[in-house]
């Protein structure tokens, strides 16, 4: 494969910021259509793979995938201007919103509207947290670890950090007691 | 620290925190920003429902939202590389131990951990955003609000719709609401 250019990398990566609706969970389809079938830069099993990898390390998914494949095509100069590229088009849309909401949330429109989307949006919220237990936890005690998790950061007494932290130094700690327990063979 | 600097610091941790993306951060977001009087719980769940309807990380779009109102141009542009750097530089230190990492299974042993925690705290905001939601000494229960949440709850368990589409109608039920 040819490396390609810069701009080339810059305008790829502007074209799937701004066609990845609803962030990095939604995204995949937006790296393959753009990186597999119009350029043709990866196989889609690669694309896969560096989606999992953008997902199991800290930060934003769509820019850590960006990262990932600007390195591959081009190297670090590559993987900044994906980066960039990837983050400018959310970046102006929302100071464009912000200027122009600006002094009119008050509106009266605006307002009515609003007040139908918030609640939509805490229905959205709740949905992700059942999606995400229905999805990886698969037995009653993690359900009453999570439900506890809950308790701890409603009562004030855990901030998020501590109780991520603590989740997974539980996780490990789990794993070595239970390899203590089983030898390996 | 100056409006900036702890812009930039508060978005870089609260990025360095999360992970898996997407709704993942939104507990750490919520209370960090709110925390700092950012912004207010409603206004978090209007920049949401903007993201919601909007191309982009939704990280980005609070980042630069909070960082804008903040501090303006400045403040957008630093909360938004805050968000974007840990991800990124961990990315290009590791390289292609990423994959390895992934694999390791005390890696894994740490990510089952994270997920009850993930799952609570969503919940957890979840709660505390829709508490925001009932102002002090308005009706009690607020029954537009309960009904376009219980009716989008079920859509969102039941049907999964695009999240534009789900805007979009809580948008017109809320003026319909409210205005008629």
């Amino acid at each position: 494969m040819l490396r390609p250019a810069l701009h080339a990398i810059f305008g790829s990566f502007l074209r799937i910021g701004a066609g990845a609706f609803g962030g990095g969970m939604a995204a995949l389809p937006v790296f393959e259509a753009e990186l597999v079938r119009r350029r043709q830069w990866f196989s889609p099993a690669e694309t896969a793979e560096a989606y999992a990898i953008s997902q199991s390390v800290p930060g934003v998914i769509i820019v850590n995938f960006a990262v990932l494949a600007g390195l591959r095509l081009a190297g670090k100069r590559g993987a900044a201007v994906a980066a960039v590229a990837v983050a400018l088009p959310a970046f102006f849309i929302i100071l464009a919103l912000a200027a122009l909401f600006a002094g009119r949330w008050e509106n009266r429109w605006i307002a009515a509207a609003l007040s139908g989307l918030r609640p939509a949006v805490v229905a959205i919220i709740a949905g992700a947290a059942l999606r995400l237990g229905f999805a990886n936890l698969r037995s009653p005690w993690p359900w009453l670890a999570a439900a506890a998790g809950a308790g701890l950061m409603l009562a004030k007494i855990l901030a998020p950090v501590p109780l991520i932290l603590l989740g997974a130094a539980a996780g490990l700690a789990l794993h070595f007691v239970r390899r203590r327990k089983e030898p390996a063979p | 620290m100056n409006a900036l600097g702890s812009l930039f610091w508060v978005f870089f941790k609260i990025s360095l925190f999360s992970i898996g993306g997407g709704y993942n951060m939104i507990p750490l977001m919520q209370h960090e920003v709110v925390a700092h009087a950012w912004l207010t719980a409603e206004r978090f769940l209007d920049v949401l429902a903007v993201s919601e309807i909007t191309p982009g990380p939704v990280a980005v779009n609070l980042a630069t939202f909070a960082g804008y109102q903040v501090a303006g141009i400045p403040g957008a542009l630093v909360a938004t590389v805050g968000v974007c750097l840990p991800g990124g530089l961990l990315l290009l230190a590791l390289g292609a131990m990423a994959i390895r990492l992934r694999e390791r299974p005390a890696f894994r042993a740490a990510m089952r951990g994270l997920m009850p925690a993930l799952v609570g705290l969503l919940a957890a905001t979840a709660v505390r955003l829709g508490c925001a939601l009932v102002p002090a000494g308005a009706a009690f229960p607020p029954w537009p609000a309960c009904a376009i949440f219980a009716t989008a709850f079920s859509l969102v368990l039941w049907k999964n719709p695009h999240p534009a589409l789900l805007m979009l109608g809580a948008a017109v039920a809320g003026a319909a609401f409210s205005l008629f």
